[in-house]
């Protein structure tokens, strides 16, 4: 569809991003963005100029009508974490392409997935990003020499910088908050272990028969020392990161983002929740702002894991005012 | 990529990292003639460190029978496979490591075991290389036909190929004592030190979804005492103390004695490249080809210096020493007879009779009024 060329600058900006869906010129459209880099500075010059046109002229300069990135869209209420829930469905998705992670070893073997159809949403105090993919096969576990699926989305802990999309450098951190297939099982079933992976596993006095649960925990290392791959009490599927290049990702001390994952006809229908301005470390973000967005997503079968993965360049984020 | 110098391979090679020695390294020696496949040693390991749920399967102490056994399943098999042919040039190994044949996009050119190539611990356990016929009397060396025993730990490595594999560098080797660990809050499970390790001795968690390894019982190294797998063993096969590096020898140390100075201890499979710091007296009743293959080209030299230990006091009293003591013996002695083996502050920690004095009893026992099996 065309831009809606009798709104400002920022609203008709916003509409042509989300390609074919109508959307009401909302009142609060003319709101100064909050951060500043080269194309917030001409559209402030623009609005203070005061002229619709010369700000349309100046527009056409340094942006082109196709769409580039995608909107977060204003929601009033609670942020659904059901993928499959209207407030997401109906909203148009925007298309992610993804390349292969070939740039240090470990490489992915193949493209297993060649795009992501993503959606944004934000009520204010929360964000929440729907990510959609297809999927021959859903990957559940995580167990020796079996991998899950999974997604992950990186913003720019300062959403005014644009660090390397390879996951931050020093000085420039992302947060990445990723969902895992067998987190979600976690969540919905209860704790997964060897029981469920290999039912006919007799253990004959595992530590907890002999020593109670409490004291068993010394048995379990990465329990004990706290690692999150190894924790029972799971209660998000999502894991909130930071990271300064490759090799730095490092969970959050603060836990902070939900969301949830639904596998459907062969297709991954994921969302992935945080506060909008999550801490320290983690993406502070605001309504008007514009920032970055980068998806990376794993496929279990094709023995994807860490650096074997499909990621995405950065994708221009726009939050609805 | 890092030229750094393997002094197992005689020569330099390509590795992900800087090389970067431990202050010192510990390492141990397993003398095969003497195993006779107990699984003490796995038994000691197994109710140390993994008797948790997830670890039922984890054998990081493991002895298998060769040629057909091995754990997780044909393992040697898949490295040899890997790195193609290897020959050796007056000691230096002119075919390609694990880092240097690592195809385009990987760290480490590995493979990844499924769970049932982690199913059968005993495989080939106690199975012979070949058929014996009726009437076969073995009255030579090597044997015709043969099996042997290889008791197994992590290497701990000087060019670990877990750690060079890990992406986020969750893995590394302890600068007091080379001993290498995973980090059990820094692992995601991606379990690309399974794949990498060329003697399959990282091992996934299937409980807690990370990999975890051989620790070396550095609780243990720590105060000065050998790990459980040494001091459990009961036929005394086993030493684990410091090895200097590499242009360093002592002769004075147990492990500099017998890697660098008789010469008669080996690393497994050194055409890994990784540096290997468990070596292994190798069985002298196995086929010299099949050696050679495991144990590179000192095979002949160790063999023969290990048939004249009767001549030798040093290698004999030393080897009298293995078993000996819990605690770690850092320098040992031969003098009139006996053997001693010393503390890090030269006290001594035992001492051994080069010969064990021999009684001979009376065929019939007069008291009891009795004829006697055992009469030594």
């Amino acid at each position: 569809m065309s831009t809606q060329e009798g709104l400002n600058g920022d609203q008709a900006d916003q509409e042509g991003l989300n390609g074919d869906q109508a959307v009401q010129a909302s009142a609060n459209g003319d709101q100064v963005p909050q951060t500043v880099n080269r194309r917030e500075l001409l559209k402030v010059a623009a609005a203070a100029g005061g002229a619709v046109a010369a700000g349309l002229a100046v527009r056409e300069l340094t942006h082109t009508r196709r769409a580039r990135q995608f909107l977060a869209r204003r929601y009033d209420g609670e942020i659904p974490a059901d993928p499959t829930d209207r407030a997401w469905t109906r909203l148009a998705a925007w298309t992610v392409p993804l390349q292969i992670q070939n740039l240090i070893p470990q490489h992915a073997p193949d493209l297993a997935v060649a795009e992501l159809r993503v959606r944004a949403l934000h009520n204010g105090a929360r964000i929440g990003f729907r990510v959609e993919w297809d999927d021959d096969e859903e990957d559940l576990v995580d167990a020796m020499a079996r991998f899950r699926d999974a997604v992950a989305v990186q913003l720019p802990v300062d959403p005014a910088m644009t660090p390397a999309v390879t996951m931050g450098t020093a000085g420039q951190p992302v947060h990445i908050m990723q969902w895992r297939a067998s987190w979600q099982v976690d969540v919905d079933q209860g704790r997964r272990g060897v029981k469920d992976i290999f039912p006919n596993m007799f253990h004959d006095a595992p530590p907890e028969a002999l020593a109670g649960e409490e004291a068993a925990r010394v048995f379990y290392p990465a329990l004990y020392v706290g690692n999150p791959m190894a924790r029972r009490d799971r209660s998000s599927p999502v894991e909130d990161l930071v990271a300064v290049g490759f090799g730095s990702l490092t969970s959050h001390d603060e836990q902070t983002a939900n969301g949830r994952g639904v596998f459907n006809s062969s297709r991954w229908s994921v969302t992935l929740i945080s506060p909008l301005a999550g801490g320290e470390g983690k993406a502070a973000l605001a309504p008007g702002i514009l920032t970055s967005v980068a998806f990376a997503v794993w496929n279990g079968s094709h023995g994807n894991r860490g650096s074997r993965k499909q990621w995405s360049n950065w994708t221009e984020l726009t939050i609805e005012a | 990529m890092a030229e750094v110098f393997n002094w197992q391979l005689g020569r330099e090679m390509q590795y992900p990292y800087q090389a970067e020695r431990p202050a010192r390294q510990i390492a141990w020696i397993f003398d095969t003639n003497k195993c006779i496949a107990c699984q003490t040693c796995t038994v000691a390991c197994k109710s140390t460190w993994t008797t948790g749920t997830g670890q039922e399967y984890m054998l990081w102490n493991n002895v298998e029978t060769k040629p057909y056994g091995f754990f997780p399943q044909g393992w040697d098999v898949h490295l040899l496979d890997l790195i193609g042919p290897s020959t050796w040039n007056n000691g230096t190994y002119e075919g390609q490591t694990v880092f240097e044949s690592a195809p385009a996009g990987e760290r480490v050119n590995g493979w990844l075991p499924m769970a049932t190539d982690w199913s059968y611990p005993n495989v080939g356990e106690d199975e012979p290389a070949g058929a014996v016929e009726r009437g076969t009397y073995i009255n030579k060396l090597p044997h015709d036909t043969w099996f042997s025993y290889l008791a197994r730990i992590c290497n701990h490595c000087t060019y670990p190929a877990c750690l060079a594999a890990c992406p986020r560098q969750a893995i590394y080797k302890r600068p007091e004592d080379g001993i290498v660990l995973v980090d059990q809050e820094r692992c995601r499970g991606y379990q690309e030190c399974v794949t990498a390790c060329p003697y399959k001795k990282v091992m996934f968690n299937n409980e807690t979804r990370v990999s975890e390894k051989c620790i070396a019982c550095y609780p243990k190294i720590e105060q000065g005492f050998q790990p459980q797998c040494v001091t459990s063993c009961i036929g005394r096969i086993r030493i684990a103390s410091f090895i200097s590096a590499p242009d360093e020898v002592d002769p004075k140390k147990p492990i500099d004695f017998l890697v660098k100075v008789r010469k008669v201890a080996l690393p497994l499979y050194p055409q890994s490249g990784t540096e290997p710091n468990v070596y292994y007296i190798p069985p002298m009743h196995a086929p010299r080809e099949y050696l050679h293959q495991m144990f590179g080209p000192g095979v002949d030299e160790a063999v023969e210096t290990y048939q004249n230990i009767a001549n030798d006091p040093e290698l004999l009293g030393l080897m009298m020493l293995f078993g000996s003591t819990e605690r770690i013996m850092h320098a040992f002695n031969i003098e009139d007879g006996m053997a001693y083996g010393y503390d890090e502050d030269s006290t001594e920690l035992v001492r051994v009779p080069l010969r064990e004095p021999t009684f001979i009893r009376k065929y019939f026992d007069e008291v009891h009024n009795t004829y006697l099996h055992n009469i030594t």
